[in-house]
């Protein structure tokens, strides 16, 4: 078996990650939109004879260093040669593509061109003679639809072939005054030296003065000097001249250019107002049809578990010792059950977050918003990576290497974990659902909640960091796209696998440790187990802002490793206290009243996906559990608001506590875990005391 | 003729770039040349505010705040 490292490069937004998914059936995240992959992702991949080992690197348009993610790319290839470059090209830009082509070349690496989109171009009326393009640079090229067709075969056996015919681009030739600066670059100064890459390729990039030195600096002055004229808009436009030429060579246009769709839809969707108001209702569609469509299903869940699975468990094994009873219904069925039946919530969420990503849409966000932001010290770009947070506070910190300066992405990065993620959102639902009678305002007001203060840390922020000089916005705008439901689907799968997983193994885990804590020492009352007393002493702690009850603080401690532990944890402390009565359970009886469930569940589904933001499910009434129950009687409403005001903005996840040290050091780390703690409490302090006052519920 | 000064949905053709002082490649330059705003390109304006201008190059719609289309010369 040989191994093959195969690299995918390419202009930002070309579908690499898509291109990887169709060919070695993976699930790396898509999106139609520039910044989807921030960092080097890798697949593996076997083929007859081949191991290939495929690495996704991050969009870029050259190969330097002007962001953390170009960076990346251009690191990679420099210092870990990949066998072969897949260098992906977008069918409908050949022109611009071929700039970024011609850096490639230079590495001399094997390559293979795929020219994806090739329906757009078609589309487009863009005819591109694939074997004349192939002569010219001297590799294979291909077409493809990444989205649409498999290309498995064709594109493996291409690189198969590549790879063993080594079969390299043809070399490019400059104008004689790019090339005598290139030659004497390489006779008078010292090349960093590199096994693997020509010295021609660095001394280019040292006639760019993206590798500095005081040799080639003298040479471009002096060059300059004679020729009157900037070196790097030489060489520029001979590269752009061998782009043009190559492109004027191989394309034929059959219709003149047409006012797209995707103007006519920018011109309301980039509007200062309707933009404005056009996100406000996506925005608000996007989360009403989540919880809408989901609620049934996820209603069905938890009522299967607490009326169903629960008696089974003591009607089936009524001599079982009470300690196995009590782990199963406590750790198991009320602590990771409860978290389970979120999970068709977190399934609707992503489907909603990936059409926003697939159609093209969140592209236009940062400049609907670029006005707006950049009054606290970011531009419009901080927003993607804030907007990613919604989805989860992880990925969109490491997102931040999108943007350009340190100042920023700090900004950005304090303002991330304000957001409601989607273990947030679980919480919300859970209490929302318990304490109130049309939870979705609450749910609102606390998504707002989190935005305003986010913005405050961010206003805040501006002031307390040295000011440094802003650099420009420079966006490209994909066009728009019908999403492919196979992909969406595919993202929400990947995210609801992902979801399920921690549910079985770090929360279960969680709550087997809380569970424990609930029974030492054994046959003791539940207040005086070491979970019992650790809550009662946090109880000094959270009495002011309405958390009373010594079951609600425990809850909150094994939260710091995930906010959806507090309903796991809060399922096996509460039904430690309660004692259940299984007497008159019949199992025939309730699997028929289950399944009549399951199907009123499907109906109600499909009446709220049909009646998108109309549809009122949280009035519907459920069956509640004696935990639940045991849940309302130990809080307010009041203070169920406070407990869900302090979830919100304590920083509970030690994932998002993790990136921020490994991308902002331990320092800022614990600066912000302590100012979220403090700007929790004192918030929900006010909110519960106020919300008293103005008699609110 | 600066950029901003094309009327929308008007088409022009780069000529350069306004930069101070000689022999300057500031990042934002090497940004808009490697995304093919480069001299000789036709350009379309698509919307401009105060703030940000929106242009089509080739086929990429380009989104370029608007201290820098200021710098974008055309004629």
């Amino acid at each position: 078996m040989k191994n093959v490292e195969v690299a995918f490069v390419g202009n930002p937004n070309v579908g690499k990650s898509t291109i990887i998914n169709n060919i070695a059936k993976t699930s790396l995240k898509v999106g139609n939109w520039p910044g989807v992959t921030v960092r080097k992702t890798e697949a593996t991949l076997v083929y007859k004879d081949y191991e290939f080992h495929i690495i996704d690197l991050p969009g870029t348009y050259s190969l330097d260093y002007t962001s953390e993610d170009v960076a990346v790319t251009t690191d990679f290839l420099t210092n870990n040669p990949p066998d072969i470059i897949v260098n992906i090209i977008e069918a409908t830009n050949l022109e611009r593509s071929l700039i970024l082509t011609a850096e490639l070349i230079e590495l001399k690496i094997p390559m293979v061109i795929v020219l994806n989109m090739w329906d757009e171009a078609l589309k487009l009326g863009i005819d591109i003679n694939i074997k004349k393009l192939s002569e010219l640079i001297g590799v294979d090229v291909i077409s493809a639809i990444g989205t649409k067709e498999d290309l498995k075969d064709r594109l493996l056996e291409s690189i198969v072939s590549t790879y063993e015919k080594k079969k390299t681009p043809k070399d490019l030739r400059y104008s004689d005054i790019t090339e005598k600066a290139i030659n004497d670059i390489l006779s008078f100064c010292a090349v960093p030296p590199n096994k693997n890459i020509p010295p021609r390729f660095f001394a280019i990039k040292m006639l760019e003065r993206i590798i500095l030195c005081d040799c080639c600096n003298e040479i471009i002055l002096k060059l300059e000097n004679d020729l009157k004229e900037n070196i790097y808009d030489i060489l520029k436009k001979d590269i752009y001249g061998v782009a043009h030429f190559i492109s004027s060579s191989v394309v034929k246009r059959s219709f003149k250019d047409e006012i797209e769709l995707t103007e006519i839809l920018d011109k309301f969707a980039l509007h200062p107002f309707f933009g404005l108001l056009i996100f406000v209702v996506i925005m608000y569609l996007m989360f009403k049809l989540s919880f809408d469509v989901s609620y049934p299903i996820s209603n069905w869940i938890g009522d299967f578990e607490s009326s169903f699975l629960h008696p089974l468990v003591y009607k089936l094994f009524p001599k079982a010792p009470y300690i196995v009873k009590s782990f199963v219904s406590g750790a198991v069925l009320d602590g990771v059950g409860f978290v389970i039946s979120f999970a068709p919530l977190v399934g609707a969420l992503f489907v909603g977050l990936s059409v926003l990503e697939l159609s093209g849409y969140l592209p236009r966000v940062p400049i609907i918003f670029d006005r707006f932001v950049s009054k606290f010290g970011i531009d419009g770009r901080g927003i993607l990576p804030f907007m990613l947070g919604f989805g989860c506070n992880v990925p969109a910190i490491m997102a931040l290497k999108i943007l350009e300066d340190k100042r920023s992405k700090l900004i950005v990065a304090a303002m991330i974990p304000f957001t409601s993620c989607p273990a947030r959102f679980v919480v919300f639902a859970f209490f929302g659902a318990i304490f109130f009678k049309n939870p979705a305002p609450i749910i609102l007001f606390l998504y707002l909640l989190g935005i305003f203060f986010s913005i405050l840390t961010a206003i805040v922020m501006n002031k307390v960091l040295p000011k440094t000089e802003s650099l420009p916005m420079i966006l490209e705008l994909p066009p728009y796209r019908k999403p492919p439901l196979k992909i969406v689907l595919n993202i929400a799968f990947v995210e609801l696998k992902g979801f399920l997983k921690r549910a079985g193994t770090f929360i279960f885990a969680s709550t087997v440790v809380v569970w424990a804590f609930l029974h030492i020492p054994p046959n003791t009352n539940v207040k005086d187990t070491v979970a019992g007393k650790i809550g009662g002493a946090l109880v000094y702690v959270f009495k002011p802002i309405g958390i009373e009850d010594w079951r609600a603080t425990t809850s909150l401690v094994p939260a710091f490793l995930a906010r959806e532990i507090i309903i796991s944890s809060m399922g096996a402390i509460y039904s430690a206290s309660t004692k259940e009565d299984y007497q008159d359970f019949n199992i025939e009886k309730s699997f028929k009243e289950q399944v009549l469930s399951f199907e009123k569940a499907l109906k109600n589904t499909a009446i709220a996906f049909v009646s998108p933001g109309f549809s009122n499910v949280f009035t519907k009434e459920s069956t509640d559990s004696s935990t639940i129950k045991a849940i309302r009687d130990s809080l307010s409403p009041y203070g169920a608001l406070s407990f869900m005001v302090f979830v919100l903005l304590y920083t509970s996840c030690i994932a998002t506590v993790s990136i921020l040290k490994s991308e902002f050091g331990t320092k800022f780390a614990m600066l912000f875990l302590t100012y979220s703690f403090v700007l929790g409490w004192a918030v929900a302090f006010v909110i519960y005391r106020l919300s008293m006052v103005l008699h609110v519920f | 003729m600066k950029l901003i000064e094309v009327p929308q949905d008007k088409e022009a053709y780069i000529k350069g770039y306004v930069i101070n002082g000689k022999n300057e490649n500031p990042g934002w330059k090497r940004k808009l040349i490697s995304m093919g705003i480069v001299p000789g390109a036709g350009v379309k304006i698509l919307r401009k505010d105060d703030r940000n201008t929106i242009l089509k190059v080739s086929n990429s719609r380009i989104s370029i705040c608007n201290c820098l289309a200021d710098k974008i010369e055309v004629q």
